[in-house]
């Protein structure tokens, strides 16, 4: 972290300066012991051999009256000196967060899971680093998978590049016990502020959306050996849009043609049909369905139930 | 009480001092003297003094540079680590603060990223600011004076209205006015704007309170959002109460629970709820 002192080149240098420094970065970096602050002086060359410990001492000592709040070393810290608030730590206006928070909300309906992972950690790792606590609680909140394991969506996402075999134990909102699932891993999104595992269900031979946030336990994870090659057909629907209104398009939806004034013809390829009526639904009377027949009369018998509940 | 526990070394304190400054702000070597002197009871920090203190923050390897006669840090050894991951997603939110931002709100954020670069242990470029978007500065001022603007499109239409808001969604910018009803204006539709002399008051709560109803297996699965409070039913549906969310935003998500979603207030949003379900059926024919 530091540069080793050339004892014959310290002049116009304070070399106590230079030990409260290099303390207060060793302990930012993690707690230390007596003697392991004394091994890396030594290291840094900046105390003698033959120098007592009261130096290491009244070094802590200078820091805590600069306002480093640093705990005794006693057997509950394993005799560590632990630094938990430092002079140095950033400080943020309310301001300063407010535009902040105003940036990352116009990206944030755009993100992907790897974007979001990488504002999470960024949050997470600025928020540990803030003096208002308040702040720092603010910032965590904007991550979008801030309710989510990470490292459970990084190794699913491994699994899925290799379109792993993974049985787990599932809590289903709706039954009163959890499940054991036997799929193959194909893709972990992230849509509406929540993670999903797109799979395909071994037993029902059906594909599935999991709520990552649901999966209770791992029981195996088995390489696919091919036998299991059940490619999943996305659900293709084509309709009409007049205009995007506030959504865009997304990933799964490209233009067939059209503009602005005609409106355009879209093709929507969704992992299953139940993404298909969520997506065609929240377009609203911007977009009408063309085919397939069955799904736009779907369509039609729910907006009809809908409306019922409205024409009381 | 032993006496060591009440030692401290003042130089290094003086040093610690000169370097807390120095994270602040920019400053000539006269304002340090000045800032490093205004709490004590008598002048201590002098022009050698304080030079004695860069050159010791300097030895170990924090870097003080000195541009146009101003001292600053730019990066700590001991600050926190921003991998080449964090830097750019520290410039994706700085290119939407560069572009579809204001120029106020620009300056705040360079100040935010100044901060980050001097307390971590790398340099944070700053993106090239080019012309702001003018658009934008003009609709933040119209709504700090209270005034109309008129919205200038690109097919020579003019809408007249109160502006209300910045918003995105979907990677697409926004102007939220109200003219009749609250209108979302793709930014991307408009060649101008202008500021109108007439001032106007808002006619309208425009954070609504909007509460629905969910049931069946919506009702056990439903997560609440940061800004929704939910209420158990004895019937097993659930009452959410959600605050501050944009009204086309909240009606296209509700379009999408289907018939296990009730809007139950405000009236304003049921009328337009049942309106949009009346307008997507005339798109079949019913």
């Amino acid at each position: 972290m530091f540069k080793e002192a050339n004892k014959n080149n310290l002049c116009q240098v304070s070399l106590t300066g230079i030990r409260s420094l290099v303390l207060l970065g060793l302990l930012i970096d993690r707690p230390l012991s007596l003697d392991e602050i004394r091994q890396e002086f030594l290291k840094y060359n900046i105390i003698e051999n033959s120098n007592s410990d009261d130096i290491l001492r009244i070094d802590l000592n200078t820091l805590r009256s600069m306002g480093c709040e640093i705990t005794r070393a006693k057997k509950s810290t394993n005799n560590k000196f632990i630094l938990t608030v430092h002079p140095f730590m950033l400080d943020i206006t309310s301001e300063e967060m407010s535009v902040l928070k105003q940036a990352f909300n116009r990206i944030k309906s755009d993100l992907n899971i790897e974007s979001a992972i990488h504002f999470h950690r960024l949050f997470t790792k600025i928020a540990k680093n803030v003096k208002n606590v308040n702040i720092a609680e603010e910032l965590i909140g904007l991550s979008p998978v801030k309710h989510y394991d990470i490292k459970l969506i990084d190794k699913i996402q491994n699994y899925c590049k290799e379109q792993k075999i993974l049985n787990f134990i599932y809590k289903s909102p709706t039954a009163k016990n959890e499940f054991q699932k036997n799929v193959k891993c194909q893709e972990v999104v992230l849509k509406n502020n929540k993670v999903y595992l797109y799979c395909f269900d071994l037993v029902n031979k059906k594909a599935l959306t999991l709520n990552l946030d649901r999966i209770k336990k791992i029981i195996s994870c088995l390489d696919n050996d091919g036998d299991n090659d059940n490619t999943v057909e996305k659900f293709v629907v084509k309709f009409k849009l007049k205009e995007f209104g506030i959504q865009g398009l997304s990933e799964e939806e490209k233009i067939l043609e059209g503009d602005l004034t005609k409106g355009f013809l879209v093709e929507g390829n969704y992992y299953n049909e139940f993404l298909a009526y969520q997506r065609i639904l929240s377009f609203g009377s911007n977009c009408t369905v063309i085919e397939p027949l069955d799904f736009k009369q779907n369509i039609i018998n729910k907006l009809e139930k809908m409306k019922e509940i409205y024409n009381v | 009480m032993s006496k060591v526990s009440q030692k401290k070394n003042l130089s290094s304190i003086q040093v610690i001092k000169t370097l807390q400054i120095l994270l602040q702000d920019d400053y000539s070597m006269n304002d340090l003297v000045k800032k490093l002197n205004a709490d004590e009871p008598f002048p201590i920090f002098n022009n050698s003094v304080i030079s004695k203190y860069i050159n010791t923050c300097r030895y170990i390897g924090i870097s003080i540079p000195k541009v146009n006669n101003r001292y600053f840090v730019s990066s700590l050894p001991f600050g926190f680590k921003l991998d080449d991951i964090d830097i750019n997603t520290i410039k994706t939110l700085q290119f939407i603060v560069s572009n579809k931002m204001t120029k106020k709100n620009n300056s705040i954020f360079d100040k935010f990223i100044t901060k980050l670069s001097r307390h971590s242990k790398r340099n944070i470029t700053t993106i090239n600011q080019e012309e702001y978007i003018y658009s934008f500065e003009l609709f933040e001022k119209a709504i700090a004076k209270k005034v109309k603007i008129r919205l200038l499109f690109k097919n020579q239409d003019k809408l007249d209205c109160i502006p209300l808001r910045i918003s995105q969604e979907k990677n697409k910018t926004f102007f939220e006015v109200f003219n009749k009803r609250v209108r979302m204006i793709d930014t991307n539709r408009l060649a101008g704007i202008q500021i109108l002399s007439e001032n106007y008051i808002e006619p309208f709560n425009i954070n609504q309170v909007a509460i629905f109803k969910l049931k069946g297996n919506l009702a056990k699965r439903y997560q609440a959002r940061d800004n929704e409070t939910v209420e158990l039913n004895s019937d097993g549906t659930i009452t959410v109460t959600n605050t501050d969310e944009n009204k086309e935003v909240l009606l296209s998500r509700l379009m999408r629970y289907e018939d296990l979603c009730e809007i139950i207030s405000p009236k304003t949003y049921r009328d337009e709820f049942l309106q949009m379900l009346v307008d997507t059926l005339k798109n079949y024919g019913k």
